[in-house]
């Protein structure tokens, strides 16, 4: 199990990173353009930015959900590794286009 | 310009300039430029949506779109007066061809840039969307 938590947290640390790296452009963009649409993706990207912090506290530093996840069946661990992973996978999608 | 509407020809064998005066051929008539205003609607929205407030270099196309909206200007007046770097706004330009945004007359160089006929008809979408730029 300690492996698959390791990495669902990596991967939801990830998001962590890519969801930093959106809110800089559309935070800057909201600041620049004011409109609704800006502050919706500003408010989007910062709801699921708390969703993946949540995360990785939960997984790594909680006291007892950190426990209690590394000693549960490998199961568990490997489901919330794949969702991470399938978010990281939209986040950088998204990320390639918001570059541009 | 090509020989334009003799009476007998079909619609079809055309040439496009008489439809859309900066096309000249079919490889230039993008699939969307065919819907109906309608059809348009919901898409073109999106598109402007995400390329004014979704990406990095919104701002700046907001910018250009406003710039071109008062009157057709090549990429390196724009440049000039929106105190960009050339090299950028050739890239912006090129994102808002490509989604239909702005359409180009003449040749590479020099070139004029105006909005498309979808993109006047959205004004209104724009302007909210840059509600408060400059």
């Amino acid at each position: 199990m300690a492996v698959w938590m390791t990495a669902a947290s990596v991967a939801s640390a990830l998001n962590v990173v890519v969801l930093l790296v959106l809110l800089s452009v559309w935070t800057r963009n909201y600041l620049a353009v004011g409109s609704k649409h800006a502050l919706g993706l500003t408010v989007f990207g910062s709801l699921l930015l708390a969703e993946n912090c949540l995360s990785v506290y939960y997984y790594v530093l909680d006291p007892e959900v950190a426990v209690l996840l590394r000693s549960a069946a490998p199961v568990a661990g490997r489901a919330m590794t794949f969702v991470a992973i399938l978010e990281l996978g939209g986040l950088l999608f998204l990320a390639w286009i918001s570059l541009d | 310009m090509a020989p334009c509407c003799n009476k007998k020809t079909k619609l079809l064998t055309l040439p496009l300039s008489c439809l859309y005066p900066s096309c000249e051929t079919v490889a230039e008539l993008r699939p969307v430029d065919i819907r109906t205003p309608g059809e348009l609607g919901p898409l073109m929205e999106g598109v402007l949506w995400y390329v004014l407030s979704g990406t990095r270099g919104g701002p700046n196309r907001a910018r250009i779109l406003k710039a071109l909206k008062r009157r057709p200007r090549n990429a390196n007046q724009l440049a000039e007066d929106l105190d960009l770097d050339y090299k950028t706004v050739r890239h912006h330009l090129d994102v808002l061809l490509d989604n239909g945004v702005v359409d180009n007359t003449g040749g590479d160089y020099g070139s004029v840039y105006t909005l498309t006929d979808r993109t006047e008809q959205y004004w209104d979408t724009i302007e909210e969307i840059i509600a408060e730029i400059e």
